[in-house]
């Protein structure tokens, strides 16, 4: 079978780059801020200060605690049928959080994501065909501070029955935000893990108090975890490529001590967040060549350590879903899901991943599926090499009578759901931008798609979690 | 050095492809439809068939015709300083060609192709760094069809100081061509190849009778060639992936061994021309997934026949320069680039390959510095990794003084884009990307100038088209390719 692989370091690389990392975490050590944090590390042997809440960590701490992660992550859906298993399914891809503003694709008129965006976009994501999880946005910034977590997880499961990933920033708000998501899947979470969490380290070298303190409680509960380690090449990480892919690489492993120790065994993917920062404003570059790179190099060295992958790509810089925005997320989404990315954060962003808008959406779903064509597994052998065909046609003539272009063309081509692949002529007639489709095929989309409705007894029960919350209001 | 790089066959599967492709040579043979190509290989042990002027061909001959390709083919520029060695290990861009028509982004306005388009286009790819050569990339259907192949490269050599590419379809016209390009060169092509020559086979396995005598007499003047198999997918070849390759390798080869029989050790590079059909209307699909993995095939089976390789890729589907062209030819030249290709037909066109857009031109070409960016060979050593920064601004803090960043951000670490709109979004109110592409497009084209050909050269070029012009009865009131003042 052949699939379409790439590569960017060599062996000796790879080991200089495990190396450097090493000497980092040893030396330099990490900022884990939390007090729990530190008496783990203490007790399995790392050399602490407890004031700064620091450590260093040694490759004697580091190496059991890679081995004690799994090889493979149930990521479950509400419904067995949107249970995807990273490590089996190829490339597992999610809409990409979390932005802050919506864009009308018509107008070109930008403003802040309310409750009834986030609505729209989850259950957008739960109808999209290439689309196996949901990282839930926009930020509902009509929704009070408060409330805003809970509502939040509340409207993206009336949403959605695919898998749900998502950040929880408040240590105190973990019990009632994984009570609702067991509520919704039926099961512990330990059992269907419906929910899983984004773990950002805060570049360079740290970690995020009550962010860490929130993962360390659901990890023990069975909440798989995503680390996702975010430097940026020139501001918090050095400007280049290697020397920012070895700070990714020495927050990654220190989650991966912190959450190992706190929970052996517990599911946990190596994230790929980092970026370049734009030089003149300090802006969030998503979507370079060098983003590219660095998500090569980070997702080589994570499966050098045995780890799962997510990475970053089809998202954008480009300041609407136009030619840029194309450009840049075929550039990064291509080169994860060749470098074998077991997930991918993917739809729906531009703007330096700060916005969103319906025909994005749905033309990076067509992005999606050009991407699982490149890197289907293809048998190259007499079943594809149509010989028998090749030698009857001979020279000249044609291949629109054989039975195997029938059977062939069914599953041989992809077919778009959206990009426009008719004549000129054609497209002129209907009268219809490619942008514009995309907006109808959204609102079809919209219109035409049932959510699997939650039982009644989950929709009472979340619906008290959030109650008795908004009851403790303080 | 660490470089990005792809691959898709293993080696027992390349071994698979080369033995079909090897099968369809021997027994199924080509259509040369020339009978000076069947008289050369009857020579070389090819077995013919005189009356239908096929011939299949034995692995060995095939062998023995590799052996004298060059591994390297330089193809210089008029300019100097614009030569561009495909084979070197660089990754060269070219333009694709050739387009019926011509789309305004802004307006969305379509026209036909015209003298005057072919002027602006390629004087826009003379100012872009990021065109290392070129095709005339819109055909000129203003000009007389009597001198058109003609005026249309001396447009071309006029309006573009570097090297050129472009099919030469009649047989009439080369002695007239090698006359205006020694003219240009200032000498022999073998000195200064400053134009190449496309050799499209016509699919299934067949040659075309006028381009394969006229490119057989191309390559004996010193003139290299591009060999462009386009089978389509379903149509005029194979519904699958891997047959269309097979196809597309077969028709290289068979051209391989013309070629290097009439011309030993010509300039030849293989060219993937191969494209899936939309089965509905036949038409032809240059953005398709598959085309990228068919791309793929080919040019990893070229390499394995150690011939500098050309892909077919950025150009797109899409009826604008939208996300979807911008998706479609990202995700093909990129998978062209890691495959290992020595360059790229690439910049300006869509709509299956019909339409130029000057503001898709300008895009097209941050797509090309993005993939030069990836598949840049990078150090990965103490150089790089900075661990002495990373100590030294230890946990929490910032790199925006380290020396080093200012270092590796002025020696280029970071790619910067042409118009790409990377700003935020307030920086940009009503300015969309196409205008931004578009505007850029003019404001290159008013500043830049085309180093002139020399006095002379152009009498040259005008008294050799006037000639031909007499010689087959064409109109003396027509449009002629120097521009009136």
């Amino acid at each position: 079978m052949a699939r379409a692989r790439a590569t960017y370091l060599t062996e000796r690389e790879k080991d200089f780059l495990h190396e450097k990392t090493l000497e980092v975490l040893a030396k330099v050590g990490v900022a884990y801020n939390t007090p729990q944090a530190i008496e783990l590390l203490a007790s399995a042997g790392a050399e602490v200060d407890r004031d700064a809440l620091t450590a260093k960590l040694t490759w004697e701490i580091i190496e059991p605690c890679l081995k004690t992660v799994p090889k493979t992550v149930l990521l479950a859906g509400r419904r067995p049928e949107d249970d995807r298993v990273l490590g089996e399914w190829p490339l597992h891809t999610t809409t990409d959080g979390i932005q802050t503003y919506v864009y009308d694709d018509l107008s070109g008129q930008r403003r802040e994501g309310t409750a009834a965006d986030l609505e729209t976009f989850v259950r957008l994501g739960d109808a999209l065909s290439e689309v196996d999880a949901i990282w839930p946005s926009p930020q509902a910034s009509d929704i009070d501070p408060y409330m805003l977590p809970l509502k939040f997880a509340e409207l993206t499961i009336r949403n959605t029955s695919k898998h749900v990933q998502d950040e929880v920033r408040e240590p105190d708000l973990v019990e009632p935000i994984l009570a609702m998501y067991e509520a919704a899947a039926g099961a512990p979470l330990s059992e269907r893990p419906y929910f899983s969490v984004t773990n950002c380290t805060i570049a360079p070298l740290q970690h995020d108090r009550d962010m860490t303190e929130a993962a360390l409680k659901m990890v023990k509960r069975g909440v798989p975890i995503f680390v996702l380690p975010m430097p940026q090449a020139g501001t918090t990480g050095p400007m280049t490529l290697a020397g920012t892919c070895i700070v990714t690489m020495a927050e990654l492993l220190s989650a991966v001590v912190l959450f190992q120790l706190a929970a052996p065994g517990c599911a946990l993917i190596s994230g790929v967040g980092s970026a370049v920062a734009e030089m003149r404003t300090g802006g969030y570059i998503a979507a370079g060549p060098e983003i590219g790179l660095i998500n090569l190099t980070c997702l080589e060295m994570s499966k050098y350590y045995g780890l799962l992958t997510q990475a970053t790509g089809i998202s954008a810089d480009a300041k609407a879903p136009n030619f840029q925005a194309g450009s840049e997320g075929g550039m990064t989404g291509l080169c994860a899901a060749l470098a074998g990315a077991d997930s991918l954060i993917a739809t729906g962003a531009f703007d330096g991943v700060q916005t969103e808008s319906l025909a994005k959406a749905v033309l990076d779903n067509d992005q999606l599926g050009a991407l699982r064509r490149y890197i289907r597994e293809s048998p190259i052998d007499e079943s594809t090499a149509l010989m028998d065909d090749i030698l009857e046609v001979g020279i000249g003539g044609h291949y629109l009578a054989r039975r195997s272009t029938r059977t062939h063309s069914r599953t041989e081509i992809w077919r778009p759901q959206v990009f426009q692949r008719g004549s000129f002529e054609e497209h002129q007639a209907a009268g219809r931008s490619l942008i514009e489709e995309a907006v109808q095929r959204a609102h079809d989309l919209l219109a035409g798609h049932e959510v699997a409705p939650l039982a009644e007894d989950a929709a009472r029960e979340i619906a008290a979690i959030v109650a008795r919350h908004e009851a403790a209001r303080p | 050095m660490a470089r990005a790089r792809m691959t898709y066959l293993s080696e027992t599967e390349r071994q698979f492809v080369h033995e079909q492709t090897a099968y369809v040579l021997e027994e199924v043979g080509v259509g040369y439809n020339t009978p000076a190509a069947i008289d050369l290989l009857e020579e070389a042990g090819a077995e013919v068939d005189r009356a239908r002027l096929r011939a299949r061909l034995p692995w060995d001959l095939v062998e023995r015709c590799l052996k004298t390709c060059p591994r390297q083919v330089r193809l210089a520029g008029r300019a100097p300083g614009t030569d561009v060695v495909l084979g070197d290990g660089s990754l060269t861009f070219c333009t694709d060609g050739t387009g019926t028509y011509m789309y305004d982004d802004v307006t969305g306005v379509r026209s036909e192709g015209s003298a005057q388009a072919l002027r602006q286009v390629m004087r826009l790819f003379d100012a872009l760094p990021e065109v290392d050569y070129a095709w005339p990339s819109i055909s000129a259907r203003d000009l007389d069809p009597l001198t058109a192949g003609l005026e249309i490269e001396a447009i071309s050599l006029d309006c573009f100081s570097k090297h050129l590419q472009d099919e030469v379809r009649e047989v009439a016209h080369v002695k007239p061509l090698l006359e205006i390009l020694e003219a240009v060169a200032g000498g022999s092509l073998w000195d200064r190849p400053i134009f190449s020559t496309i050799d499209c086979t016509i699919a299934p396995l067949q040659h075309e009778r006028e381009m394969t005598a006229a490119t057989m007499e191309l390559v004996q003047a010193g003139v290299p060639v591009l060999i462009l198999p386009m089978p389509l997918t379903g149509t005029t070849s194979p519904m699958t992936v891997l047959g269309t390759s097979i196809v597309n390798m077969a028709e290289l080869l068979s051209a391989v061994v013309l070629f290097q029989l009439a011309q030993p050790g010509c300039g030849l590079v293989s060219g993937v021309g191969a494209a899936t059909a939309n089965m509905r209307s036949g038409a032809y699909l240059c953005g398709a997934p598959e085309v990228g993995l068919i791309n793929v095939i080919c040019i990893e089976m070229s390499r394995f026949y150690g011939l500098p390789v050309t892909g077919s890729a950025v150009t797109s589907d899409a009826k604008a320069s939208n996300l979807q062209a911008g998706s479609e030819g990202m995700l093909s030249g990129l998978a062209c680039a890691l495959a290992g290709a020595d360059s790229m037909v690439a910049i300006g066109l869509m709509d299956g390959a019909e339409t130029v857009s000057l503001a898709k031109v300008i895009m097209d070409c941050d797509t090309v510095g993005m993939i030069k960016r990836f598949a840049r060979e990078d150090p990965i050593d103490a150089t790089t990794a900075l661990t002495g920064d990373i100590a030294a601004v230890g946990v929490g803090g910032h790199y925006l003084g380290a020396r080093s960043t200012r270092r590796f951000y002025r020696a280029g670490e970071l790619w910067q884009p042409r118009v790409f709109q990377r700003e935020p979004f307030e920086a940009y109110a009503g300015r969309s990307l196409v205008d931004d592409a578009a505007e850029q497009a003019r404001e290159l084209l008013a500043a830049h100038s085309v180093p002139p050909l020399a006095h002379d050269v152009v009498v040259e070029i005008d008294r050799v088209i006037e000639s031909y012009a007499r010689s087959v009865g064409a109109p003396e009131a027509r449009v002629r390719w120097r521009e009136t003042p």
